[in-house]
């Protein structure tokens, strides 16, 4: 028992124990960081109401909803959560507009559904990019594959050598 | 019999003096507060405080803790440093309505409210806990509110805003001015 109790182990010990402290310490300070890193998505406004039980929540006026793949501004926005408080659709409405760094458009309504990877631009729909505008009653935006589907009242402009325009 | 002399007399109305003020202040200041409002047979909520100080129509609260019971939904906490009860609040007219402390809401006359302030805390109101420096309570509207900075921390989601507005038995929250949304994940 003397043996095992030296000053040489408990030294050890203390230090094994310091280690483990500081090592939990710092796990702890790093969960932080992440969760706060891990804030996807963020929505600024003047004001909102949220229901919770049926898991909507209604901003409005100056609403600005910024992810990782850019900004949508209106003046009104609607997200509706599902049981797990994830975002199943963002219902953006009023001057809304859409910017990425690729695209820009704007609707009457803009609709997100973050788990279909779509965006979807109703009424008076636009979108563009470096050479190409479209416009539209329903342009249906997949942001993964990067594929822009006009289903309703096509118009376009594509700028190529020459301009060339569709409808 | 041998009439007092003034000395007497003086030293009886010191001694009544100090008697009467001890009396009061050992009335006024209580340890280990506790209230409960009904309703019939229901309760609405319970309090718990630290220590409490009485007025007139005035509870004065250290410590507090007040536990509502929504019925229909799970029951929730408001911790706070302090608070103040006012109860049966007189109907004032609107003359006199300046003198009354802005924090109670002139409009709310014959009813009671709670005001909590100082690192006020709302557990497990809708699987959340809201902070705020101040809360306000009425027994009129049955709704809580604050014109001050709020946050509101859920598992998946962080809100910041100016003033809140939520009924304890309902499910709907309003955030008055500068909302800030933060959802985790997803």
């Amino acid at each position: 028992m003397k043996k095992i109790l030296n000053l040489k182990n408990i030294t050890y010990l203390s230090a094994i124990i310091l280690s483990f402290n500081l090592f939990c310490g710092i796990s702890a300070e790093n969960i932080v960081v992440d969760k706060e890193l891990s804030a996807k998505r963020e929505i600024a406004a003047d004001s909102m109401k949220w229901e919770y039980e049926a898991g909507i929540a209604v901003f409005t006026g100056n609403v600005t909803m910024k992810d990782d793949e850019g900004e949508i501004r209106c003046l009104k926005m609607t997200t509706l959560f599902d049981d797990n408080d994830e975002i199943e659709k963002i219902l953006a409405e009023e001057n809304a507009t859409l910017s990425r760094e690729k695209q820009k458009g704007g609707a009457e309504i803009i609709e997100i559904y973050p788990d279909k990877n779509l965006i979807v631009l109703k009424q008076n729909a636009w979108i563009s990019s470096d050479k190409a505008t479209f416009q539209g009653e329903e342009i249906v935006f997949d942001t993964e594959k990067e594929i822009i589907n006009i289903t309703k009242g096509v118009k376009g402009q594509i700028q190529t050598g020459n301009t060339m325009e569709i409808e | 019999m041998e009439k007092p002399d003034k000395t007497h007399i003086a030293i009886f109305c010191i001694f009544i003096f100090v008697f009467g003020l001890t009396s009061i202040f050992c009335q006024s200041v209580t340890e280990g507060f506790k209230a409960k409002k009904m309703e019939g047979k229901i309760v609405k909520w319970e309090l718990e405080a630290d220590s409490a100080r009485f007025d007139e129509n005035l509870k004065t609260l250290k410590g507090v803790k007040v536990k509502f019971y929504p019925g229909n939904r799970e029951p929730f906490t408001i911790k706070a440093d302090d608070a103040l009860i006012k109860e049966n609040i007189p109907i004032i007219n609107s003359a006199s309505s300046e003198k009354k402390p802005a924090r109670f809401d002139a409009k709310q006359a014959g009813g009671d409210e709670i005001y909590m302030e100082n690192n006020v805390q709302v557990i497990g109101y809708l699987n959340s806990t809201i902070k705020s420096n101040s809360l306000l309570w009425d027994s009129v509207s049955e709704i809580i509110r604050n014109e001050d900075n709020v946050e509101i921390e859920a598992e998946r989601w962080n809100i910041k805003g100016i003033g809140i507005e939520f009924s304890p038995s309902g499910d709907i929250i309003t955030i008055k001015k500068d909302v800030t949304m933060k959802i985790i994940g997803q």
